[in-house]
């Protein structure tokens, strides 16, 4: 089973102007969250600690930033973070309870106008992979053909999309299966 | 669906509910309809109690939702109950078991029944039952996602209301001619129920008020009708996405200059709307629909690769 774990970051991610964060913390989860197409998330910058994560949106005002973020620690950011960071644009918000999920919904603080979306932790996998493809595709399109690296990102980009196809397709067949399945 | 063998060891963990049901608001007596159809009889509810008998509850995890006050009069409390409370006084809360509302303490209700099934799942992939790990993770996943459907019901106000036949959206073009949009039926196939074009704002309009309760519409507007009063399309409840296309000094506005940008956002937009879409299926147990769909945004997404990453 892979894991946030088995995301490895590639350094030919740093040099576009967008950047995709990922903060998790190992300790505010006692089951880790499944991944199953870790590997292809080679454009993900991991932090475990959200102090180093602000710091980095700090020291990196020239980079458009998306940030995925645990709704509790999304309420630390909010809370120590005055003015926000313009350069943090897009974020997206995993919930590990319902009651999480209910009162990022409802909530209305500073950086309402940049949450992109909220959902529960177990479709992470599938968020990360569909933000993944825009991310993918707003560096290819920035880079020029001559680039050594458009091609590459072009590659990483497919095979984002081909992950995302077989995801649907693993719910399609799933369902196929329940259809005729009763249970034991 | 048989869900009483399969929830056997939960047998274990039993939810009270006590007093609590002139408290209730729509929204949380229907978060526990669901709650209570999907765990069978691990969930008692209790009302006009003046106390509880606990004894029959001593062998077994038990968790009490009740009001603060109800919690305050009981002196007879096991201590391995784990109690949670709705408090009328906001100042008594102090710690994450005591809610101000209802609908927080139905949603921690729900949080402890999946965070039982999420560490028997767990527990099960260790000792390799793989089978009884996946229908506990499934349990689960199926809670929230009725739930998360409950809470847009009640918040966002959608009426799942179709009179036609197609689970594809519609797609509307207000542009002053087809030119260079003729390619995009051909382009997009079925992916669309249908492709309207319109030239004239007025009768799009129309077209939308008079259709508002059938198909799920995506709209593409041209700059040129931008100055006239296109904002208010947002409004109708079956317009999911707006997209402006075309040249414009506004540089504001998210903008489609090229057709290559505006039809990778319908295609990725469009495997966003599937996957919402199979949900709501597959919540509503119409689960040959849902696969259907699904399987469209699987051939969406072999689409958005071939056509935009080369």
């Amino acid at each position: 089973m892979k894991s946030i774990d088995d995301i490895k970051f590639d350094t030919d991610y740093s040099y576009p102007s967008t950047f995709f964060l990922l903060l998790y913390n190992h300790q505010l989860h006692s089951i880790p969250i499944e991944l199953s197409h870790a590997d292809l998330l080679t454009f993900i910058r991991r932090f475990q600690n959200l102090f180093d994560c602000q710091q980095y949106v700090d020291n990196n005002l020239q980079k458009m930033i998306t940030l995925f973020i645990n709704n509790n620690q999304f309420l630390d950011w909010d809370g120590n973070r005055n003015p926000i960071q313009p350069n943090l644009c897009k974020i997206f918000i995993y919930c590990n309870t319902f009651l999480g999920y209910c009162h990022m919904k409802s909530w209305n603080g500073p950086y309402h106008g940049k949450i992109r979306d909220i959902f529960m932790e177990e479709d992470l996998d599938y968020h990360l992979l569909y933000a993944g493809i825009d991310h993918v595709r707003t560096i290819c399109v920035e880079l020029d053909e001559d680039n050594g690296l458009h091609e590459k990102f072009q590659r990483d980009g497919k095979r984002i999309c081909l992950a995302l196809g077989d995801y649907f397709g693993s719910r399609a067949t799933r369902l196929s299966v329940e259809t005729t399945d009763n249970w034991f | 669906m048989n869900y009483s063998n399969f929830l056997d060891s939960l047998t274990n963990t039993q939810y009270l509910l006590v007093n609590l049901s002139s408290h209730m608001t729509d929204f949380a007596s229907s978060m526990l309809g669901t709650l209570c159809s999907l765990t069978s009889d691990t969930i008692h509810i209790y009302n006009d109690e003046l106390t509880i008998d606990f004894s029959k509850w001593l062998d077994q995890s038990t968790l009490l939702f009740t009001t603060g006050q109800f919690a305050e009069s009981l002196n007879n409390l096991p201590k391995d109950f784990t109690v949670f409370t709705l408090e009328n006084d906001k100042s008594k809360i102090k710690d994450q078991h005591q809610c101000a509302t209802i609908e927080d303490l139905i949603s921690q209700l729900a949080d402890e029944i999946v965070r039982k099934y999420r560490s028997e799942a767990y527990e099960y992939n260790k000792t390799g039952e793989l089978n009884k790990a996946q229908q506990r993770e499934e349990k689960a996943n199926q809670i929230y996602c009725e739930l998360i459907r409950i809470h847009k019901k009640f918040t966002v106000n959608i009426i799942p209301k179709k009179t036609l036949n197609t689970i594809e959206p519609s797609l509307i073009l207000l542009i002053p001619n087809n030119e260079d949009m003729n390619s995009i039926k051909e382009y997009f196939r079925d992916f669309f129920s249908s492709y309207q074009f319109f030239h004239n704002e007025h009768t799009c309009h129309r077209h939308i008020v008079e259709h508002e309760n059938s198909n799920d519409i995506f709209l593409i507007i041209h700059t040129n009708y931008q100055e006239s009063n296109t904002n208010n399309f947002q409004q109708f409840s079956n317009i999911k996405y707006v997209y402006y296309y075309g040249k414009s000094k506004n540089i504001d506005e998210k903008i489609f200059q090229t057709q290559d940008d505006l039809y990778y956002y319908l295609t990725y937009d469009l495997i966003g709307y599937y996957r919402e879409l199979g949900d709501t299926y597959q919540t509503n147990n119409q689960s040959k629909l849902a696969r259907d769909i699904f399987l469209k945004g699987q051939k969406l997404c072999q689409f958005l690769s071939e056509h935009f990453f080369q």
